[in-house]
């Protein structure tokens, strides 16, 4: 990207902006079009900054620093506005998540906080290779089947129920890496 | 063998217990597609700023390759191409003329500094963020002066260039002064001119270029507006452009004054400064009696009129020369002192 390749500013851009983009949503009470502001302004900075990038950081969790400073920048211009406390950093994330363990396990519809949960669960899926989110949304939202998923994807039907495999498997790593409690089998881990 | 969904096997638990989840927290929200365009825009300007700035750098191979073919020339020379060639310095090609708080200025490379007052000259590349309660007033080759609203963004790209990110910028271009006309670009297109007084502000709700002298081009998507003073044009992606009248002065361009450049008013001449005054405030200046606009070219000025406003500086100035103004809408009036 940094050597002008157009196609990796395109790649680039599709993988973090909207990633970006649900990260200050969750944080500014759902405001769309403060969301898209900061989300832009994010981006264009951590551009800016690009070459100073050197990897030790997840890029995501680098990009996320730049919109936390664009959120604080934020809510400094409109005092008066709602700011969401939100951050899947290690604390507040392992709250959250801890607090759903219960209620998952009894009933998913009644006792979650339906707005929290969700926003946890985006989160883990922004983390995801982008194919392997996109192909658990198709499937468990869509209700699409392995073979229209395979079509989507432009793979054959084996190697769809593969990556559909591999998509389960680094979600429930994600999800237990961030709440390694929640909800917790006999063998001390997630049961996912 | 095909599998279709009623042929596929049942899930696992654990993998209905992603579902599940995956379900509860339905699709992903995404930017609307506007909002899409106008960051991707965004988003380009700043990646082709920083490729087009790249410091030159020699990669290995290319060294390697170049250190082969120089080996006749001699150790000292190879060694001499081994080292990879110092950034190029860029240009300093604007001064701050006015600073009303503390603003950052971001280098190509990302370091940034701190600019708290007048003084401090800009090189090609280097970004301005204003805060919240901050405004800033840059002079450019030739004279053109450009303010800089609160919670701006902008880029000075080279001398001619700049990049407005977010916020909003006024561009003082007075008639005769040097230099090339100053572009403004935009994610949502690119204002020109040649010798005019306006304003470009980017917000979420578009782009709006509001002329107070003058003309202007505003380039987006393959089209061309040009607007006049007393127009402002809206361009918002997905709609038509808009096209509305504007006052000239008032308090639509009040922060424009709260970073006026400083007048030098000690040895100026009144007429200078009534030209002045009249230009920063988008006043037409009128002088009734002739033999008084001889008079004014040769009355010297003393002091300063720093930190007052136009209506302070005209009442502390005027009556020392023997002059009066009243004013008419848009219009200042000068006459000799009853």
């Amino acid at each position: 990207m940094l050597d002008g390749e157009e196609s990796a500013f395109e790649a680039f851009f599709e993988a973090t902006y909207p990633v970006l983009y649900r990260f200050a949503l969750v944080r500014l009470g759902f405001d769309r079009d403060a969301a898209g502001d900061v989300a832009q302004a994010a981006i264009c900075k951590a551009i800016g900054k690009l070459r100073t990038f050197r990897g030790e950081a997840a890029l995501l969790t680098w990009l996320c620093t730049f919109c936390r400073h664009e959120l604080y920048a934020f809510h400094r211009r409109n005092p008066g506005r709602l700011e969401v406390e939100l951050t899947e950093d290690d604390p507040e994330i392992r709250a959250a998540l801890e607090s759903l363990r219960g209620s998952l396990a009894e009933d998913l519809d009644t006792r979650l906080d339906h707005q929290t949960a969700a926003s946890i669960v985006q989160r883990v899926l922004d983390h995801l290779p982008p194919r392997y989110a996109a192909a658990l949304e198709w499937k468990y939202i869509d209700e699409l089947s392995v073979q229209d998923i395979a079509g989507r994807l432009g793979l054959g039907l084996k190697a769809a129920e593969s990556l559909l495999t591999r998509a389960r498997r680094a979600f429930r790593d994600a999800f237990h890496a961030a709440a390694p409690a929640w909800p917790v089998g006999t063998d001390g881990r997630t049961k996912l | 063998m095909t599998h279709t969904r009623d042929s596929e096997p049942p899930p696992e638990p654990r993998a209905d217990r992603i579902g599940q989840l995956v379900k509860l927290a339905g699709r992903r929200p995404v930017p609307d597609p506007a909002q899409w365009a106008h960051a991707h825009e965004a988003a380009r300007l700043e990646w082709t700023r920083i490729v087009e700035r790249r410091p030159w750098r020699v990669t290995f191979w290319r060294l390697a390759t170049a250190a082969i073919a120089l080996a006749g020339l001699g150790t000292v020379a190879w060694l001499a191409l081994r080292h990879p060639s110092a950034p190029i310095a860029r240009p300093e090609i604007a001064t701050f003329d006015a600073v009303t708080g503390p603003l950052l200025v971001i280098d190509s490379r990302g370091a940034s500094r701190s600019v708290t007052a007048a003084g401090e000259r800009i090189r090609a590349g280097d970004r301005l963020e204003t805060a919240a309660e901050t405004r800033a007033a840059l002079r450019m080759p030739g004279g053109i002066s450009v303010r800089l609203d609160r919670d701006t963004s902008a880029v000075v790209e080279s001398e001619n260039r700049l990049i407005l990110q977010r916020g909003a910028a006024y561009v003082d271009a007075a008639p005769g002064s040097g230099g090339a006309a100053l572009h403004i670009a935009t994610s949502l297109g690119v204002v020109q001119h040649t010798g005019t007084q306006f304003e470009v502000r980017l917000d979420a709700a578009g782009l709006q270029v509001r002329v107070r002298e003058g003309s202007v081009a505003v380039d987006a998507s393959g089209q061309r507006w040009t607007s006049q003073a007393g127009e402002l044009l809206v361009l918002t992606r997905g709609r038509p452009a808009e096209r509305r009248s504007v006052a000239t002065s008032g308090p639509e361009w009040s922060w424009v004054s709260d970073v006026t450049p400083p007048f030098r008013l000690e040895g100026a001449t009144a007429s200078a400064f009534l030209h002045w005054i009249a230009r920063e405030q988008g006043w037409t200046l009128e002088i009734d009696d002739p033999s008084l606009r001889a008079r004014i070219d040769r009355v010297g000025l003393h002091g300063s009129i720093e930190g007052f406003t136009a209506d302070e500086a005209l009442a502390a100035v005027l009556p020392t020369c023997g002059l009066a103004s009243r004013r008419q809408g848009n219009r200042l009036i000068v006459s000799a002192a009853p």
